[in-house]
């Protein structure tokens, strides 16, 4: 028999077998294509009766000589597997139905776990146990970049299976069936059957290759290694019909933070309302403490015009925290990219144009346009908020460099928008342990996957406050350094992509602290020298009394009558 | 009676009407409808807190052929006709300029209250009704928005915000002052000024101006690639321009001739064309004449007007 496998309690039978005693109440299991009924046994001593249901002849024959409960049951006539299954049961009380290694081998699985979900309705059966292989196991994942699909015998890419799934797709068909998710006990493999030739270097586990592959799926969902998905699921309800997904979102989804406590809110609110492209969504996270800061806050978008205020989506949060927000966020966004506005922000009108028209030809990178900074003051209770004190400057590098910014950020939060698929799929998300630069963090890890591509433009005004409001000067330095640390920390910990031109970057840099380095050391022997020398020994009580400071000023003007005053610096 | 209405410039019996003039030239349509959403919004709030009554929207195109179709008109209508508002539309056939179209749509109309807006703009929901507070004071001419994001530079007093001049982008003011001045000098002051110069005509009258920090516009402005406000080449040669004129009209005949001299030898050929063209029109006895006593009024240093607060040229 093809699929003669013995029971192990660390196999795919061993987990669907676990999953039954801890959750399925004792009584009658009917296990649908049962093969050679590898959880009979263990089922039987668990204290429940085993029914075997197959098509194949001999697999019954076989069974049913080793005194099993074996029917035979052709899942493929789907419209007939009800009454089927009705007889079975002959009135019995069935507590659950597995299909081990079953789904993959119908071409229609759909009808069949419909077909299935109507026998269990009208028996009233509660569990359904499946056991399914993942075909984005990484090993499948790094043997197609090499261009490699090994169909065998059996494993994951048994020559028989028909239909193969993800963790989404067999998410996604159950709950169409009308099957709600239970408990889960996945068979995890870290080198699958798949895992061959074993130096391949996207698949072999030292390859440097191999190990950025890795970190791409492990970003993705936790099923990098999942062999088998092996679970347990509730009769539901069948849906009316799929959600559709194909209403496509905005361009742009802008995740507004703020307190409410802040009267500036409404200046940023009507830089939005006011942009030249309308193909985006403001996602308001409101994020006080008080609810009459929160309603503050509301009440500066409220007379804003409904063309406008029907693209604000409003989230109240009470955290007090930065980051809570931006995560809530990424999780709401509906738009291609996101970017972070604060409620002290500023924007041009063609800030989300130019993020957009630059996405039309970079799409999937990282959009990073410019600011200028402008230094501004609260000017307390008269007939303003605040007011600027100083006019644009323009600090930040035009192009994006990724070392730089690993010194010094050159990008402020509303100069970035990130591709929202990157966020998911790579699963990357901001550090709630960071107090600061979380906004940096993230747009480094996404760069460091996603590469950057520069607008050019000056679309913003980043508002440096003069006073407390600015956190540069309420957060003490450490905190930065910290924040810092911890982010290096963490791009250290994978390998890493870098642009075209980062090697000539570096010979450069590493060229230049070689010579400065040099020229250092020439300085110090120089000075080394001079202080070693007789005339500096000879001189060193001069030298002493020249530090008096009345002594010095009369030294200079000596000086100066000597050999006449010296030229000002430029 | 307007509960608001105390003893101020616009003051009568009920809640006044308010004129909203938008003067076109090339506009697109979109930036228009943004802008005429804009209006709908301050108009529903002024409005719903007492302070208009009625609201009509004219816009008055200079364009040399018209800028909106019949469509895009009635749409604009429809637009408006949910806050109660409505809407004209006049074509020009001419350029009249910002100043001389906002005359003529001025007098097209009787309403007390007169709103004169750029269509580059995108006033804030309170933007109307906060400069509409600003007049009720007694001698208040006109109130001006705070720009965003490029706020201007100039300088008002921070406890009454009273300002020596108010830029025209975003400006409310009563008929009753801007008829006793005899509104804009779209003669001599076509495009570029116009606002320094009814302003500074306006305090001659003995009006006040003010400035409202807390009522906001946006105004599509946009930095050089230096990250400075940046001008273009017809912008800098007129308002230059304009520069000479005002300091003639209002008694600077210093400063007349040290930037008339500076223009000339400049090496920007748009400073250099004003100040040939000043010639031209000195020439030709056309240009406006002193009035007395406005140095008392007139504010123009080597490079700005009036006070400011902060430079983006620093």
């Amino acid at each position: 028999m093809k699929y003669d496998f013995d029971y192990r309690p660390d196999t795919p039978y061993g987990h669907m077998v676990q999953l039954v005693r801890d959750h399925v109440e004792p009584g009658v299991i009917i296990d649908l294509g049962c093969g050679n009924a590898a959880i009979a046994a263990p089922l039987r001593d668990l204290g429940f009766t085993y029914v075997g249901v197959d098509v194949d002849p001999t697999s019954l024959a076989a069974l049913s000589e080793r005194g099993e409960e074996v029917h035979c049951v052709d899942l493929r006539a789907a419209n007939l597997l009800a009454d089927a299954l009705e007889r079975v049961a002959g009135g019995r009380r069935i507590v659950a139905i597995t299909a081990l290694d079953v789904i993959e081998h119908l071409d229609r699985p759909l009808d069949v776990l419909r077909a299935i979900h109507g026998a269990m309705a009208s028996a009233s059966i509660p569990w359904l146990g499946i056991s399914i292989p993942n075909v984005t196991h990484f090993d499948l994942a790094a043997k197609q970049l090499s261009g490699r699909w090994d169909v065998t015998p059996v494993g994951l890419l048994d020559e028989t299976h028909v239909s193969l799934f993800s963790a989404r797709r067999l998410q996604q068909d159950m709950a169409r069936s009308g099957f709600l998710a239970g408990p889960v006990h996945d068979f995890e493999r870290r080198s699958s059957d798949q895992a061959y030739p074993a130096d391949l270097p996207t698949l072999a586990p030292a390859s440097m290759l191999s190990r950025l592959l890795r970190e791409v799926r492990m970003s993705a969902d936790e099923h990098a290694f999942t062999n088998q998905f092996v679970r347990l699921f509730r009769l539901g309800e069948i849906p009316a019909s799929a959600p559709d997904a194909t209403e496509p979102g905005p361009f742009l989804s802008v995740i507004l933070r703020t307190r409410g406590t802040r009267p500036t809110l409404s200046d940023t609110l009507t830089c939005l309302a006011a942009q030249t492209d309308d193909d985006f969504e403001v996602l308001l996270m409101i994020d006080a403490i008080d609810d009459a800061d929160a309603e503050q806050a509301l009440q500066q978008l409220e007379p804003f015009d409904v063309s406008f205020r029907s693209r604000v989506r409003v989230e109240r949060l009470r955290g007090h925290d930065r980051v809570p927000p931006l995560n809530r966020g990424v999780e709401m966004a509906l738009g291609r990219y996101v970017v972070i506005l604060d409620d002290d922000d500023l924007v041009f009108a063609n800030w989300v144009e130019d993020f957009h028209a630059t996405a039309t030809h970079a799409a999937g990178a990282v959009l990073r346009s410019r600011a200028v900074t402008q230094e501004v003051r609260r000017t307390g209770k008269g007939i303003s908020d605040l007011e600027p004190v100083s006019g644009f400057r323009l600090p930040y590098e035009a192009r994006f460099d990724f070392m730089q910014h690993l010194r010094n950020s050159q990008s402020p939060p509303h100069t970035i928008a990130l591709p929202l698929e990157a966020l998911r799929s790579l699963g990357i998300r901001f550090d709630p342990e960071l107090e600061v630069l979380e906004d940096l963090d993230v747009f480094l890890r996404t760069a460091a996957w996603c590469g950057v591509v520069d607008t050019l433009a000056i679309t913003a005004v980043y508002r440096r406050w003069t006073d407390d409001e600015a956190s540069v000067n309420a957060i003490p330095w450490s905190t930065w350094e910290r924040a810092k640390a911890r982010i290096i920390h963490r791009l250290d910990a994978t390998p890493m992509l870098m642009p075209e031109g980062t090697s000539s970057r570096l010979f450069f840099l590493l060229f230049d602290v070689e010579t400065l380095r040099e020229r250092a050391e020439l300085a110090e022997a120089k000075v080394e020298a001079l202080e070693r020398s007789r005339s500096w020994r000879i001189t060193r009580p001069l030298r002493a009394v020249s530090k008096i400071p009345g002594v010095r000023r009369v030294g200079r003007r000596v000086a100066n009558v000597v050999r006449g005053p010296s030229k000002p610096s430029r | 009676m307007s509960a608001r209405a105390k003893n101020g410039a616009y003051r009568c019996g009920v809640s006044p009407t308010i004129r909203i003039q938008l003067v076109l030239y090339q506009n697109e349509f979109d930036s228009l409808r943004r802008t005429v959403c804009a209006v709908r919004a301050c108009v529903a709030h002024a409005r719903s807190s007492g302070r208009i009554s009625d609201a009509v929207i004219a816009i008055g195109d200079c364009s040399p052929e018209p800028a909106l179709s019949t469509e895009q008109v009635d749409d604009l209508r429809e637009v408006v006709s949910s806050c109660g508002a409505t809407l004209t539309h006049r074509f020009f056939a001419a350029n009249l300029g910002s100043a001389g179209g906002s005359n003529a749509l001025a007098a097209d109309g009787q309403e007390p209250l007169v709103w004169i807006l750029n269509p580059d703009t995108y006033p804030a929901p309170t933007c109307l009704s906060m400069l509409l507070d600003a007049l009720q004071e007694t001698g208040v001419a006109a109130a001006e928005a705070r720009q965003l994001p490029i706020e201007h530079p100039k300088g008002y007093d921070p406890v009454t915000g009273e300002a020596t001049w108010i830029t025209g982008a975003c400006i409310v003011t009563s008929r009753a002052a801007f008829e006793a001045v005899g509104g804009f000098d779209d003669r001599h002051f076509p495009l570029y000024c116009d606002d320094v110069d009814l302003s500074w005509r306006w305090r001659m009258a003995g009006f006040t101006l003010r400035t409202v920090p807390r009522a906001t516009v946006f105004h599509d402005k946009r930095p050089g690639p230096d990250g400075r406000p940046a001008g273009g080449e017809v912008e800098i040669e007129s308002s230059s321009l304009a520069r000479l004129k005002l300091a003639r009209r209002f008694g600077r005949p210093d400063a007349e001739a040290r930037d008339h001299a500076a223009f000339a030898a400049s090496p920007l050929g748009a400073l250099q064309r004003a100040a040939a063209r000043y010639d031209e029109l000195a020439a030709a006895g056309d240009l406006p004449q002193p009035l007395p006593g406005a140095e008392a009024v007139a504010a123009i240093d080597v490079k700005y007007y009036g006070p400011h607060r902060f430079r983006y040229d620093q």
